[in-house]
């Protein structure tokens, strides 16, 4: 049982300037953790308590039940993946990875059978001769997970690892480690910058800005229900549509008004927003909801008309960036749909799909 | 804009400046490889071409220098000798020429003569035994000490007890060669003893010969009666036509005039050492009447002499004169003239009875001998002499002759002597080397223990006063050593460290700069790499070991360089501090020899000195150039 409770957890520098506030989460054991968020929003250093390799300033971090305040990294049985990889340069890729089994004292076979275990698995045997220098960013970022997977820590701690890596070989590396992840089965905490990489990999993610817990929830319930405006604005590609404006009640119902562009509201949603009738809301509405095959085939979906300012066809989709007035926003469309820059466009809305937010606390009211 | 673009290369301006370039860097290179040819020349210079300054030594291309540097050689840097032996005025070892042409002539039996007269060891002198212009150890010297070690074993304190002599190194072992003139008589110490046996076995052709003619006209005539010849002939109502054909005639009676007979007789009886007098037996009454005179009676010469004569009739004329004693002394008052202190009257050898003997006659007895009569052996040569006294001994060609069938031998020894000089000075003083690489060993080994440590804590270990430690230590930067050298040498004596090797390395143990520039590159190191170390279980030491130190060998490279060139040519602080002989490190050593060597001999010792800074850069090149370069992972 690897189970990690991070207990009213601060971390300052300096004084008053602090780095994590008040940070809550308990990881289950055997699950894959990702703290995404901004740079600078304190999940680095978040990371690096439970490492241990920053002091905790107030709390307690626990990991398999056992209170780590007070331990040396070394014996927290944990392992750390590094951005820049950190291998060893003057060492060969296996003794990179059997450094560490070397010096508690493991046999020499043992190391052997482990390092060859660990090669295997990430298709490294055949460098395993080659000094870092001699490998590809690839390679060396197995070789990094390879050094961490020999100790089988209970824990795994994944620093932004794909960071230095291209597109493709951070999509490919993605995939190897959320599969790392289920045959080692240990608990994993993965720290990025990048959603996509959350979205994909964790099995929860911890949203984080400016040291402060936003969201903890599965990938799918926060792209589904943001808690607040910057959750909502952080997660998704491209990311969530948002438009200011006022909710009325109307002679037809209640609507959103955004002066140039207003949306029927559903019924279900006019108790959370009793309260805000008249005042300012923000609406949040995924692109894809916006214009979309689905959309247009929603029966009774309100259209709002807008000019198409840019024109991106993905293939699969096309995405416009559109007019309406004030407002900006993204339309995802069939991409059999014929439109050119400047045209007009009337598009379907799914009202039903719309959040809104209090633009004063930026949290989730419906 | 780069100065140099990529592109348009082929332009005229771009190529006119590569040219100025590679102009300005050619010229720089012979800057530096200029000043180097000529220490290397220099190192191989002797008296003679030492004013000289040529990337190319004279004596490698020329063969009149390099005839001037052996003859300089043979005749032991001693103009006189050289004027002496080879009957010349020459006023200087540059003026020097070689015979032009040598004549077979009488070489053939100049060489039987000297192999089989077995002339005594003081008529000849041995070449390359002393250069006291040039001061280095010159072949023949060498040679002599070689035989001295193979004789006594390599401890110059057994040379001392065999031979009575007060040699304190194998350096100051040398050989004072001066004229045989009557001040300088041959002496019959061991030593000489020792030195007269090598003399035999050295080269004939290094031999020259004393000529009596040389030394008559040299230190006689020609300091009398001047250069010119016709001074001479107004003097003695004489028809010379050059100073040439003036010999030193056998006998008082073969001279033609009476000025002539004056001169031939003052020389013989003043100038002249006695080996090179015989008297003949008319002078055996006057010689006795002497003795009597002297010594009043026979037991009291037999006391004195430790003979057992019984009456002063039985002592018989001297042959060839002791080295030694009262005999000696009586014989030369004896020619000279000795007055009796009592009866006024003076005892003397009569002119008429002193014959020359010196090498020229015995030469000339020995043709004589061999072809009967000089028109004999003008007939056999092709030669005009006019009469036996004409004939001179031919060492000019002699020599001459050996020098062209040796030049490449003597290149080789003058190129290469003063090097084995320094390299035999070196080598017999004991601990020089040992001491120094004691010395640079440790000063290598502290230096790349103490300064990577300090380092460590200040890169590792964020303090509040790194700063000021780093202020401090480049304050350390900014005192040149030599004004740090005479409070250290106080602090040490002190301690009671002077003329240890503690003395040498603790001044220099941490180094400032060094931690400096260790400080910055540690900083460069990944943090990253010390997490991952740390997550591994590494200790401080292991991470301090195998990681910081292993990744940081370029520099730490350049650091035991700089410690080593440091420490081996550290001689002002090294004398300091270790004034004991024992504790002297080669660079104090170079620094004595330069004191009693000469200039060629020091260049040599400096290009030598400099070989293993070479070596190790020659060695180091490649973990140098790799440079300061952090390791870089991405």
């Amino acid at each position: 049982m690897a189970e990690v409770i991070l207990d009213h957890v601060w971390k300052s520098y300096a004084g008053n300037l602090w780095a994590v506030k008040d940070f809550n989460l308990t990881i289950k054991d055997k699950e894959f953790m990702v703290f995404v968020g901004p740079s600078g929003c304190g999940k680095s250093t978040t990371l690096r308590m439970v490492a241990g390799l920053e002091e905790i300033s107030k709390g307690s971090i626990s990991i398999a039940g056992r209170v780590v305040n007070n331990v040396p990294p070394k014996d927290r049985d944990i392992a750390m993946v590094f951005q820049n990889y950190a291998l060893y340069p003057h060492m060969t890729v296996y003794d990179n990875m059997a450094f560490g089994l070397k010096l508690r004292k493991y046999k020499r076979s043992d190391i052997e059978s482990r390092v060859r275990e660990a090669a295997d698995i990430l298709g490294i045997t055949d460098y395993l001769h080659r000094k870092p220098k001699a490998l590809s960013g690839g390679q060396r970022q197995r070789v990094a997970v390879g050094r961490a997977i020999v100790r089988k820590p209970k824990v795994f701690l994944f620093d932004e690892p794909l960071s230095n890596l291209d597109a493709k070989m951070r999509v490919q590396m993605r995939a190897e480690i959320s599969k790392l992840h289920v045959r080692l089965e240990a608990t994993m905490i993965y720290v990025t910058h990048d959603q996509v990489e959350a979205m994909t990999m964790g099995d929860r993610i911890v949203v984080m800005k400016d040291g402060i817990v936003l969201q903890v929830a599965t990938p799918l319930d926060l792209y589904e229900n943001p808690a607040n405006l910057f959750v909502a604005g952080f997660i998704g590609t491209p990311p969530m549509n948002l438009f200011e404006g006022v909710i009325r009640r109307g002679a037809d119902g209640w609507f959103f008004d955004g002066e140039t562009l207003q949306v029927a509201l559903l019924p279900k949603m006019q108790a959370e927003l009793g309260i805000y009738v008249d005042k300012k809301v923000v609406m949040g509405m995924r692109p894809e909801h916006v214009g979309s095959p689905l959309a247009e085939n929603t029966a009774g979906a309100p259209k709002i008309t807008a000019r198409v300012d840019v024109v991106e066809p993905m293939g699969a989709e096309t995405y416009l960036y559109m007019k309406a007035g004030r407002h900006n926003f993204i339309a995802k469309i069939d991409p059999h749909r014929r439109c050119a820059m400047g045209d007009e466009l009337q598009l379907a809305i799914m009202n039903a799909k719309a959040h809104f937010f209090d633009p004063a606390t930026t949290s989730l009211i419906v | 804009m780069p100065i140099i673009s990529t592109i348009g290369r082929k332009h005229w301006k771009v190529r006119a400046l590569f040219a100025g370039m590679y102009l300005f860097l050619v010229i720089g290179a012979a800057t530096m490889v200029y000043p180097f040819m000529l220490m290397l020349a220099g190192s191989t210079k002797s008296a003679v071409d030492l004013k000289y300054f040529e990337a190319i030594p004279r004596f490698l291309h020329d063969d009149t220098w390099l005839y001037r540097k052996h003859i300089e050689g043979v005749f032991n840097e001693s103009l006189i000798d050289q004027n002496m032996a080879y009957d010349r005025d020459d006023t200087a070892f540059e003026n020097v020429n070689p015979p032009e042409g040598c004549k077979p002539g009488l070489l053939g039996e100049w060489r039987v003569f000297i192999s089989e007269a077995q002339l005594p060891s003081y008529a000849y002198q041995c070449g390359y035994l002393h250069a006291p212009v040039s001061r280095t150890i010159p072949g023949g010297l060498r040679a002599f000490k070689q035989d001295l070690m193979v004789k006594f074993g390599k401890d110059i304190a057994q040379v001392n007890r065999a031979m009575g002599t007060e040699f304190e190194t194998w350096n100051v072992v040398g050989l004072n060669v001066q004229p045989l003139t009557r001040q300088n008589k041959p002496m019959a110490t061991l030593f000489s003893k020792t030195f007269n046996d090598f003399k035999a076995r050295m080269p004939a052709a290094w031999r020259y010969y004393a000529s009596m003619d040389g030394y008559y006209k040299k230190m006689y005539l020609k300091p009398l009666y001047g250069l010119k010849i016709e001074e001479y002939n107004r003097e003695h109502g004489t028809r010379y036509d050059s100073y040439n054909d003036i010999r030193l005639a056998r006998r008082c009676t073969e001279n033609g005039t009476a000025k002539e007979r004056e001169d031939w007789a003052q020389f013989v009886r003043l100038t002249l050492a006695p080996q090179w007098i015989r008297v003949e037996g008319a002078a055996l009454a006057e010689y006795h009447a002497y003795l009597q005179a002297k010594h009043d009676t026979i037991a009291t010469l037999n006391k004195r002499y430790g003979t057992d004569y019984s009456a002063f009739q039985e002592v018989p004329l001297i042959g060839e004169p002791p080295l030694v004693g009262m005999a000696l002394s009586d014989w030369e008052a004896f020619i000279v003239g000795w007055k009796d202190p009592d009866t006024k009257r003076l005892y003397q050898a009569p002119v008429d009875s002193l014959r020359i003997f010196s090498v020229e006659w015995l030469f000339r007895d020995f043709l004589m001998q061999k072809y009967g009569s000089l028109e004999e052996l003008n007939r056999r040569w092709g030669a005009a002499y006019g009469t036996a006294a004409a004939i001179g001994l031919p060492q000019r060609d002699f020599h001459y002759r050996w020098f062209l069938e040796n030049r490449r031998a003597l290149r080789i020894e003058f190129v290469t002597r003063n090097y084995r000089t320094v390299c035999e000075y070196i080598l017999f003083h004991g601990r020089g080397i040992v001491n120094t690489v004691i010395y640079c060993g440790l000063a290598v080994l502290t230096a790349l223990l103490v300064n990577p440590l300090a380092a460590y804590a200040l890169s590792r270990y964020k303090m509040s006063s790194t700063y000021k430690i780093l202020l401090f230590l480049m304050a350390t930067m900014a005192f040149p050593p030599m004004v740090t050298q005479i409070p250290n040498f106080l602090m040490l004596r002190q301690f009671n460290l002077l003329n240890t090797f503690a003395a040498l390395i603790l001044p220099g143990m941490a180094n400032g700069y060094a931690i400096f520039l260790l400080k910055g590159f540690f900083d460069s190191l990944p943090r990253e790499l010390y997490e991952s170390a740390a997550l591994d279980g590494a200790s401080e030491w292991t991470i301090f070991w195998q990681l910081t130190m292993a990744l940081s060998k370029p520099i730490l490279a350049v650091i035991a360089l700089g410690a080593f060139t440091g420490a081996y040519a550290n001689f002002m602080f090294a004398f300091v501090v270790c004034q004991d002989e024992k504790m002297w490190t080669l660079m104090v050593w170079l620094y004595q020899l330069q004191q009693m060597r000469g200039q060629s001999v020091m260049y040599a010792s400096l290009i030598i000195a400099a070989l293993p800074t070479f070596v190790i850069f020659l060695f180091c090149q490649n973990i140098i150039m790799r440079g300061i370069v952090v390791p870089s992972e991405k």
